[in-house]
Order: C-alpha cells, then sequence, then structure tokens
C-alpha cells in the first residue's frame, strides 16, 4: 500500500521520466525525498561526495564555484534541471549547488539509486539517457559561454 | 553600347587603314583605350595610333606561366588576352566617394567620366562587360561611376584567331565568335580586317570609314578562322549542372588541399574581368576633421576582406576563401545575378604563381559524374519578405542628421538620438540599418535602435576608431546617414500569433524596434514573450524600459547573464536556457532572434525543439557591410549578400550557410 507522499513523488517522476513504467516509478519513488530547501541551503559542496542526483522542480538553483576566495555563481537552474549526476558515478561534486528563490526538489539517495538501477538496466538506460540529455545541454551552455570569451569579442 | 542593328554588315578594312578607324573613333572626343606591351606583358592602355598595338607578338600562357614571343608576322591581335582586363576602364581600381562639407558633413563626390572606345575586345570579354552589367548596373543600386564609364564606351571587338591553353570560354558559353554586345566586331587576316556593325552606333562608324565590302572568302576565312579557335579549346570544363554540383561540395577534401597551396595573393581576382569586390578607404587629414573617402579594388581571398567589428572573421582560413571564390563564380552568382560568374578568360589560370587551374579544382570538387546531392541553401530568397518595395538610395548619397540626445547605455556602448527630417530616413522599418558617416573616419552600419516621428536612435558598441568616434558624440553633432538600407524584421508575418523575441547582448537593439511596433499594435499579436541574454548585469541594454516591460501584464521577459557576480540575483548562464523548456508550445510562433552567430544557432535548435518552424524563425545578420547595397561584396553569404538580401532572413532561407565555420 502506498502512502501518499510516494504516490506524490511517483507523479512527480512521471514528470520528468514519463518512459518509466508504474513499477520503475514507484522504486525510484521510494528513494527519493520532495525537499524544499531554504535560500542559502548548500544542497551540495564543491569538492564533497555527491549523496543525492537532485531534479528541480520548482524555483531556482545556483551552481557555484569556489574562486579565489568567492563563491560564483557558474549558472543558475530551473525546474526540470538534473544536478548532482556524480551520485549516479559514487563520485565528488565538481561544484556546490545552492538553493535559491522557492527551490522544490526531489532528491533521489544516490546509493539507492545505484542498486536500483544495477537490479533493473531498463530503469539504468532511462535513467541515463536523462542525465546525457541533462550534461548535453549543460556541455552546449558551457560552449556558448567559452565562445563568448574567445570569439565574439564585437558582439 | 547603343542599340544592336538589325543586319549586320562585313566591310573590310585593309591593315594599313587600322590608323583611320582609330582617328575615326577618336573624332568622336572619346579617347582609345587597346591592348599594347608594357612590362612584358599585353595590357589595356590609352593608345595613339595603331603602332602602339602588340603587331607580330604573340602570347604563350599556362598554369602559371606568361612569355610573349615575336615573329615577323603583321597582326596585331595574336597574343590571347591581355593580363589587365576592361573592369579596369569600367569599374577603375580608386574611385573617389565622398569628402567633408565645409559645415562638417559628408557629400557624395562625382568624378568627370571620359567617353572611351575600347579596341581588341575579346567575346569573353564582352560576356565580362555584360555581367559587369549584371552586378553594377541592374542590381537594386546601380553604380553611378560604372554606368556613366559604361553608356559611353563603344565597344570594337575582335574576335580571336588563336587559343591559348588556358582558354575555356568554350565551356562557359562566351566565346570564341562575338555575336552580340559589341558596336563593331573585326575579325583579322593576313591583309586586314573584316568588319561587321552590330549596333548603330557601329553603323554610323562603318558608314564614315567607308570601307569596301568584304568578300566572300574573307567573311569564309574569318569564320574558319574562328571555328578553328573553339575546336582547339574544346570542352574542359562541361558547365551543365556544374553550379548545382558545387554548391552540392562545400565540404569537400579538395578545399582544403587546394588552400595548402594558394597563396591567397589575390592575383586571381585582380585579372578577373568580372570580380568586382572593392572595400572603402577614408584618409584623414591633419586636422583629424575632414577627409576623403575612396573606393578601391578588395579581393575576397585577403584575411581582412570577411573581418568584422571586434577583429572576428568569418572566412579565416584561406580554404573557407579559396570554397568562397570559386563557389561564387561558377554558382551562387547565379542566384544572384541570372549568370556565371566566369567567363572562361583563363587569366585566372595564367597569372596564378603557383599555377592553380581552376578548371582542374572544378573537374575535382564537381565532376560532371557526380551526383546531384541536395543544394545545402534554398536557391533564392523567399518571396513576400518585404510587404513593400523599400526605399532606393544611391550609393554615396548621404543626407544630415544632427546628435540631438546622448545616452550611455554600458561602458562601451551609447544611444545616439538622431534628429533628421529625411522623409526615407523617418520611414525607416524596424529590422533595417544606415551607414554612419562621421569625416575622417570609417563608415560603419548600424541598426536601427529606434524610429521616432522626428528622427532615429543608434545604439553603438565602440568597437574601433569609427564607432568610438561615433559614441564620443554631444548634442549638436553632425552626421551623414546613408539609408535605411536592407530587409526589414516582416512583423506582418506574425500577426494573429505568438510572438518570442530573443536577443544576445547589442543584439537587442535592432529587436527594439520590433518591441516598439508590437506595442504599438498590440491586438495584432497574441502572447508576446521576450528573452534577454547579456554578458553581465551591467552588459544590459535599455534597462529601465526593460524594467518597465516587465510591468506589463501582457507579455512574458526574462533575462539572464552570462556572469552575475555579487549585485546580480537573477538567474546566470545562456539565454536559450530561458525558454529550453518553457511551457507553450511554437506552433502558432514568430521568432526574430538577434545576437551573436552561435548564440543565434543555438537559439534556432532550442526553438525548433519547441515546434517553431524554420521559416518563421527571423535573424538578423553580422557581415562586414562595406557599402550597404550587395556591390563591394563583403558581406557574401552563399547566395546572398547580407546587406541587400538581409540582414533579416530565416532560417529556412539561410540553410546550413549559417550552421558551418567559414561561410
Amino acid at each position: 500500500m502506498r502512502d501518499p507522499a510516494t504516490t506524490a513523488r511517483s507523479a512527480l517522476i512521471a514528470r520528468y521520466l514519463p518512459d518509466l513504467s508504474p513499477r520503475q516509478r514507484q522504486t525510484l519513488a521510494l528513494i527519493a525525498r520532495d525537499e524544499r530547501p531554504t535560500v542559502g541551503t548548500y544542497l551540495m559542496r564543491e569538492g564533497r561526495p555527491t549523496l543525492d542526483l537532485g531534479v528541480i522542480i520548482e524555483g531556482r538553483l545556483a551552481v557555484r564555484d569556489r574562486i579565489g576566495a568567492d563563491d560564483v555563481t557558474l549558472m543558475t537552474l530551473d525546474p526540470g534541471d538534473v544536478f548532482g549526476w556524480s551520485a549516479v558515478l559514487d563520485g565528488i561534486s565538481t561544484a556546490s549547488i545552492v538553493a535559491d528563490q522557492g527551490a522544490r526538489v526531489l532528491l533521489f539517495d544516490g546509493v539507492a539509486l545505484r542498486e536500483a538501477m544495477e537490479a533493473d538496466k531498463s530503469l539504468a538506460l532511462l535513467v541515463c539517457r536523462r542525465l546525457l540529455e541533462a550534461v548535453a545541454r549543460r556541455l552546449d551552455a558551457t560552449r556558448m559561454l567559452a565562445r563568448d570569451v574567445y570569439a565574439f569579442r564585437g558582439s | 553600347m547603343a542599340a544592336a542593328a538589325t543586319a549586320p554588315t562585313t566591310a573590310f578594312l585593309p591593315r594599313a587603314g587600322l590608323d583611320r578607324l582609330l582617328d575615326t573613333l577618336r573624332a568622336d572626343g572619346r579617347s582609345i583605350v587597346g591592348p599594347t606591351i608594357r612590362d612584358g606583358a599585353v595590357v589595356y592602355e590609352e593608345i595613339a595610333t595603331a603602332d602602339a598595338l602588340p603587331v607580330g607578338w604573340r602570347s604563350d600562357a599556362a598554369p602559371g606561366t606568361y612569355r610573349l614571343t615575336h615573329d615577323d608576322a603583321a597582326r596585331a591581335f595574336d597574343y590571347g588576352v591581355p593580363v589587365t582586363s576592361w573592369k579596369r576602364y569600367t569599374h577603375p581600381p580608386r574611385v573617389p566617394l565622398t569628402r567633408t562639407t565645409a559645415d562638417g558633413l559628408v557629400e557624395a563626390v562625382e568624378t568627370a567620366v571620359p567617353p572611351m572606345a575600347f579596341i581588341g575586345v575579346r567575346a569573353c570579354e564582352i560576356a565580362a562587360l555584360d555581367i559587369q552589367e549584371r552586378v553594377l548596373r541592374a542590381g537594386p543600386e546601380g553604380d553611378v561611376d560604372h554606368v556613366r564609364r559604361r553608356d559611353q564606351a563603344l565597344v570594337v571587338a575582335v574576335e580571336c584567331a588563336l587559343a591559348s591553353s588556358t582558354c575555356f570560354c568554350t565551356s562557359m558559353g562566351t566565346g570564341p565568335e562575338v555575336t552580340g554586345g559589341a558596336d563593331l566586331v573585326l575579325s583579322e587576316l593576313d591583309a586586314g580586317f573584316t568588319v561587321r556593325a552590330l549596333s548603330e552606333a557601329g553603323k554610323a562608324v562603318l558608314s564614315r570609314l567607308a570601307l569596301p565590302a568584304a568578300s566572300d572568302q574573307q567573311i569564309a576565312a574569318a569564320a574558319d578562322q574562328v571555328a578553328g579557335v573553339r575546336s582547339a579549346i574544346g570542352d574542359p570544363v562541361p558547365s551543365v549542372g556544374l553550379a548545382e554540383r558545387l554548391r552540392a561540395a562545400p565540404e569537400h577534401p579538395r578545399w582544403d588541399v587546394v588552400a595548402e597551396r594558394c597563396l591567397a595573393c589575390t592575383n586571381c581576382t585582380l585579372v578577373c574581368p568580372t570580380c568586382f569586390c572593392t572595400s572603402v578607404s577614408v584618409t584623414s587629414d591633419l586636422d583629424g576633421i575632414t577627409g576623403e573617402s575612396e573606393r578601391t579594388w578588395d579581393s575576397c581571398f585577403t584575411l581582412g576582406f570577411g573581418r568584422v567589428a571586434g577583429d572576428n572573421n568569418f572566412r579565416p582560413r584561406v580554404a573557407d576563401r579559396y570554397r568562397q571564390w570559386l563557389t561564387h563564380k561558377f554558382s551562387t552568382w547565379w542566384d544572384q545575378f541570372g549568370s556565371t560568374g566566369c567567363v572562361g578568360c583563363g587569366r585566372c589560370i595564367t597569372w596564378c604563381p603557383v599555377g592553380i587551374d581552376v578548371r582542374e579544382e572544378l573537374l575535382a570538387i564537381a565532376p560532371p559524374d557526380a551526383a546531384p546531392a541536395p543544394i545545402p541553401w534554398p536557391p533564392a530568397p523567399a518571396a513576400g519578405h518585404a510587404p513593400g518595395p523599400l526605399p532606393v538610395v544611391e550609393p554615396a548619397r548621404y543626407v544630415s542628421a544632427e546628435v540631438s540626445g546622448v545616452t550611455r547605455e554600458t561602458a562601451d556602448t551609447v544611444t545616439l538620438a538622431l534628429s533628421t527630417d529625411d522623409p526615407d530616413l523617418l520611414a525607416s522599418r524596424p529590422g533595417q540599418f544606415v551607414m554612419v558617416a562621421r569625416p575622417a573616419q570609417a563608415v560603419p552600419p548600424i541598426s536601427i535602435s529606434r524610429i521616432r516621428s522626428d528622427g532615429l536612435d543608434l545604439t553603438i558598441r565602440g568597437v574601433g576608431p569609427a564607432t568610438e568616434a561615433l559614441i564620443a558624440s554631444t548634442p549638436g553633432d553632425p552626421i551623414s546617414l546613408r539609408g535605411p538600407l536592407g530587409r526589414p524584421w516582416p512583423l506582418e508575418t506574425a500577426y494573429g500569433g505568438d510572438v518570442v523575441i530573443v536577443a544576445g547582448g547589442i543584439g537587442l537593439a535592432p529587436l527594439r524596434p520590433v518591441i516598439d511596433a508590437i506595442f504599438r499594435e498590440r491586438y495584432r499579436f497574441e502572447a508576446v514573450r521576450i528573452y534577454l541574454g547579456a554578458r553581465t548585469p551591467r552588459d544590459r541594454l535599455f534597462v529601465a524600459e526593460m524594467a518597465a516591460l516587465g510591468g506589463r501584464t501582457d507579455l512574458e521577459i526574462e533575462e539572464i547573464v552570462d556572469r552575475g557576480g555579487p549585485e546580480w540575483f537573477g538567474r546566470v548562464g545562456v539565454v536559450t536556457q530561458l525558454f529550453e523548456r518553457a511551457p507553450w508550445t511554437g506552433e502558432r510562433t514568430t521568432a526574430f532572434v538577434c545576437g551573436p552567430d552561435r548564440m543565434m544557432q543555438a537559439t534556432a535548435r532550442t526553438l525548433a525543439a519547441s515546434g517553431v518552424a524554420p521559416e518563421r524563425t527571423w535573424l538578423t545578420l553580422e557581415r562586414n557591410m562595406a557599402c550597404g547595397v550587395g556591390v563591394c561584396g563583403h558581406c557574401q553569404l552563399g547566395p546572398y549578400f547580407v546587406c541587400r538580401d538581409g540582414p533579416v532572413f530565416s532560417v529556412a532561407e539561410l540553410g546550413d550557410t549559417f550552421t558551418v565555420e567559414g561561410r
């Protein structure tokens, strides 16, 4: 018997991973947390192990990097954006993720997610495809920024 | 050339009578330009008598080589084609354009053009003169200097009696027979010349010469002679389908191979009788206030030809430039002018210092047996873009305006409010641009950032001496403007649907008139969404205006910056992030986009993913728009001249010319 919170999380997951089967959604819903971090909350810290994979439901997050003495916002993330993909690799966060205005996020426990993906290769494929889309989009944005720096001084 | 006669007559001019012909031509006040020997080569120059002609000289031309040899023959026109072409006289290397007036404005300079008679014009060169007419007279803006020169020139053709190894007029369909385009046609035989008149002016000359009729044998000998030339040349570059095959090969590896040999020395374009590209140089007096400008020949092979403000270059590699030149000559010229751009004279082969043979390159890149491939861009601009005729502006016609206000937008960008009563300027439309002249400065193209009832706003970023001088203007300063130029944004195509406006950096300037126009007639549009990107918060334009728009309930406006900083609480990233997961769908959306090319490419992709059709995604392009009317060649992009055919294009019109580096 599913509790209402799990059902709600399952519905949210369906929004971002519509190809999952009901059973796969249930699997992810059980390892997910629906959180509303206050402004300034660090969801991940640069250089620390990435514990969760996250999806933004509402509001905005900031990707921050330590440059000199300052935490500089490299990018802001909006609803639908994925963050913390190092959790799938049992990796280290390469940047910090900080809650901004009105943030609501779904966080998937990294260990449990990796176990679920090991157990269900079709789930793993769908999650990895979704992550690759997110990474590709982020790389595109980074490339645009780099070109802005190196190529288009006149525009 | 005067109107063609219906029935040319054929006379015979004895060799000794050649000076009579020249005297007759000169009697009308014409100077005579013809072939003569200088620096070991045949060139076209003003000549006084027939003695100056290259009598007894023959040229041996091959890829990268040219030698003159002399024998005892009496013939004067057995030398192939000279180094120089007639464009030296119909489109001279230097033409004065403007000078500074006493009140600090810029005005056009008119040069006196003497009437000329061209003697010794080959069939391929007549074709070149015809191509020049298509480019320099028949375009939307006639080149005044060229038109005057050409209208006063009398053309005396001489059919070829010998072929050079570099000739390929037969493949280009331009020779060796002279069938039109001349006033008189001579065919040289040992004893003299058969002479035909092809125009009323030619007939008049022939009548004054009172020559006897040519004999049937002489006429037959002349015909046999030119038939022999045709046979000797053969058909080295089969031209049927060549344009399509060439434009289907933009990624052929041969471009890189030929680029390794090409020195980008520009010889080919300078000797070419049809290459017409020019640049404008400005010479300042020591006072730095007054100056003159002149137009000079330029070449698409120079590194600077594709360079724009901020030191960006659209064709940085020699391979890009060679592809541009060859593809233009043999393919996209058809789109622009309805003809080939090559007449097969072979000068580019002979005078290439490393002997690149354009015929070999064409056969390698676009062989006759190549399977036709999809054309990567549409064959012609989409019809119906501009809803009405655009104002016609002479290339050097400037009108005066006065700076009535200066608003600093960012550290390097200023908006100048200009007052003018010029009706054409006041009738400017969103998306158009003007050429902006200050004495002793280069003349940059500037997008109009607001159209007012009493003038225009120009938002200018200082990226070089000319724009720095402009943004240093103060109220009361005079400024000379030429325009409005270019195709406007097709706002009317968005009536009844949704509108998305995406701006990157100073790209908001040409979009501001779109926003103005939309809100003047807001009822015509459904949802309006504006997405703005900038490098930093301090690089945002029209901040107060955009903030005021944010207060309206009948639009959505969002902004993002590449780099935020502690004072910025908005989004950070690239502009496509603002709408890549937007809830709206694009089926009924028309998009207007301006920013750096890469930003526009990413925006077009993201909009397409949202369902906005490429036919309804409109961009405005930055290129080196030096003349503003499509006759200097700088802004060529595939089949288009950006200044003339754009700067506003749909993504569908541009095809992959927009997404591939070096186009």
